[in-house]
Parts: C-alpha cells; structure tokens; sequence
C-alpha cells in the first residue's frame, strides 16, 4: 500500500518524501516517511488544510496547519513547505482518524489532531488508554463504544474515568478541549470535564484540577473548556460525575 | 472562599466595587497571583472568547499563561513553609521532629 511518487523531467523537483499505509511501520524508512496505520487500503492521498471535495474510498487526507512542530520539505528543490497535522481515512462515507507517524532525525513521531476517545477508540498511542475510577457507590465502565460514569447508592457516589498517561501540552497548541456527552441524571456537582496534574481519583471536581467545566444539565451535548493559555506541563484529561450519571462519547481538542 | 469577577470573569481578591462577588473553594490554598489569573464563568452565565468561541457556566480557566502561575503558587508555598519553619525555630521546636 505505498504511494512514492516522483516526478522524473520536465524541470520537476523530485519528492522528498513517501506516504505509506499499512499495519506495521515501514522497516528502514527514509527521512519524512509518513506511516497511516490502517488495515483499509490505501487508494490516493492528499496534503489539505481544507476537507477534500468528493473523496474516493481509501483515500487518506493528512491535515495540515502551520504550527506543526514536524514540517518539511515537500520538494528536494526549491522547498514547499509543508505542516502536517493528523492523518485521515475515507472509510464507508467518513473519515476516520487514522494513527499517523513520521519518521525525522532517526525517530518516528505521532502526528495527531486532537482526539483522545472516539466512540471506543482510545488513542492508546495518545493516552495509553483510559481508566474508570469508582467511589464505593461508583458503577463507571468501559463498554464497546462508550464509556459510563455513574453511581448506585447513597454515599461514596463519585465516578471518573482519566487517560492512563499525561498529554503534553508543550507539543501542541491546541486551545479548547471538548467532550461529547449524555447526561441522564445530575446530581450535586454534576459532571465535569478537567485537566489535572493530580493522581487520578474517583473526583474530578475536587481534584486540583488546572482547568475544569461543569454541567447540571441533563441531556446530549458537548462539554468544552478553554485551555489556551496551558502551554507547558503534562496533565491528564479526565471526566467525572458526582451523584450523577453520563456517557461519554468522543474527548478531543481543537 | 469570596473572589470577586468583573465583566469578562476575570477573577479578583479586592472589590473595585463593579464586580460580583462569588464563592468557591477551587481556590482554597492559593496565592493571590494565582487567583488573579484565572476567569470563573458562573453556572448559566456564558463567555465569549476572542475567536468567537463560547463556553458555559460553570467553567474556571486561566487566562494568564499557567506556567506564571503554576511557578507563582510553588515560589508561595515554599515561603509559606520557611515562614512555619522560622515559626517552630522561635518556638524551640525541631521542625524535621
């Protein structure tokens, strides 16, 4: 499933990269190998900062910005320079964010655009998973395509569920973190949406958190919390209900 | 503990006398450069951020950047414990006891 492509004459300055598709990471890859670990194939790819107009099934867009801290040199020549943000899949009529490395200086480094959970998708190679914390009344769970935080009884009725490992923000300047809920009961605090260099706890609410929002709605919506002004440290994300119940289905920043 | 916020949230230990006052304890044990760089939007109140994004109540966000006030809070707490430890010097207590 590679896609190199050179253009040989005319005047044209070679590539000076490759875009590859696969389930393992190339082997000996040269500098500015772009891996998109997918088991779909590949069919074409594109550099955009923009959705691409009438994507065939396959196709890989990998987003671009221009604050991507592994830009390169498209061209051998006469250097267009581009910032490559996260790669993306058109699988089935969406697309499907695909984990994505580039290979530079002798490492492969993730590019990544913002998720953190996406309906059972964890980002392990983002938040080394995450992790459900319950109170003695907690009843939070990981299921398939969701995850619930909740409780049953009338005392120890915190639940919470963190990344496995800290985000650092110093390799990203995203500026809001967002959350996709269902609320179904509120109760005392609520559910909460943080970013904490505490230990994980069954709390949220109450665990020094750097930033956090809350909500005593019931109902779908998006929990988001501006963390622009965090551009140093690692912290983990986390959400919490306290004497309430919610599922959460996609964590992610902008 | 009381903290005072202005128009845009922004957060402030001293009334100038056109705030609201608000209660919370998300600020128990911090230093006043801390408080003050921070924004509490209140539950049912909404903010606008620069770039046309809005954000709900209840929401508490720093606004300046929190590696200032993160060093601000740690340059306080040590000198609240070397204050305690002059403290049990004068007393004649042995602090590391």
């Amino acid at each position: 499933m590679d896609a190199f492509i050179t253009r040989r004459g005319g005047g044209g300055a070679p590539l000076n990269f490759k875009i590859t598709g696969g389930t393992t990471a190339p082997e000996n890859p040269k500098e500015n190998t772009i891996w998109v670990n997918t088991d779909t194939e590949m069919t074409g790819w594109t550099f955009s900062a923009t959705e691409p107009e009438s994507p065939i099934e396959g196709m890989v867009w990998i987003k671009t910005n221009n604050i991507s801290q592994n830009s390169f040199d498209a061209l051998t020549k006469n250097g267009l320079t581009v910032y490559p943000e996260c790669a993306v899949q058109y699988i089935s009529g969406s697309w499907d964010a695909k984990e994505g490395r580039i290979y530079q200086a002798g490492n492969w480094i993730e590019l990544w655009g913002g998720y953190l959970y996406r309906n059972g998708n964890m980002y392990e190679y983002i938040t080394g998973g995450w992790t459900v914390y319950n109170s003695s009344a907690g009843t939070g769970a990981i299921f398939d395509d969701n995850i619930r935080i909740s409780y049953s009884g009338s005392s120890g009725r915190d639940s919470s569920v963190y990344t496995n490992q800290k985000i650092d923000f110093s390799k990203h300047a995203f500026n809001t973190l967002y959350a996709r809920v269902n609320i179904t009961y509120v109760g005392l605090s609520g559910v909460t949406l943080g970013v904490t260099q505490a230990a994980p706890s069954a709390s949220v609410y109450y665990n020094n958190c750097a930033v956090k929002t809350s909500s005593k709605i019931t109902g779908s919506q998006v929990l988001s919390v501006d963390v622009s002004s965090i551009r140093t440290g690692e912290y983990y994300i986390a959400l919490g209900a306290d004497a309430s119940d919610a599922y959460i289905y996609e964590v992610w920043m902008e | 503990m009381t903290v005072y916020i202005d128009s845009d949230f922004r957060c402030h230990v001293e009334n100038d006398g056109t705030m609201t006052p608000v209660e919370t304890d998300f600020f128990d044990g911090k230093c006043n450069e801390w408080i003050e760089g921070y924004r509490f939007v209140p539950d049912g109140e909404r903010w606008t951020r620069e770039d046309g994004r809005v954000f709900r109540g209840e929401m508490l966000a720093p606004w300046k950047p929190f590696g200032e006030l993160d060093a601000a809070q740690r340059a306080y707490e040590r000198a609240q414990l070397a204050d305690m430890r002059a403290a049990l010097e004068l007393l004649g207590v042995n602090a590391d006891e």
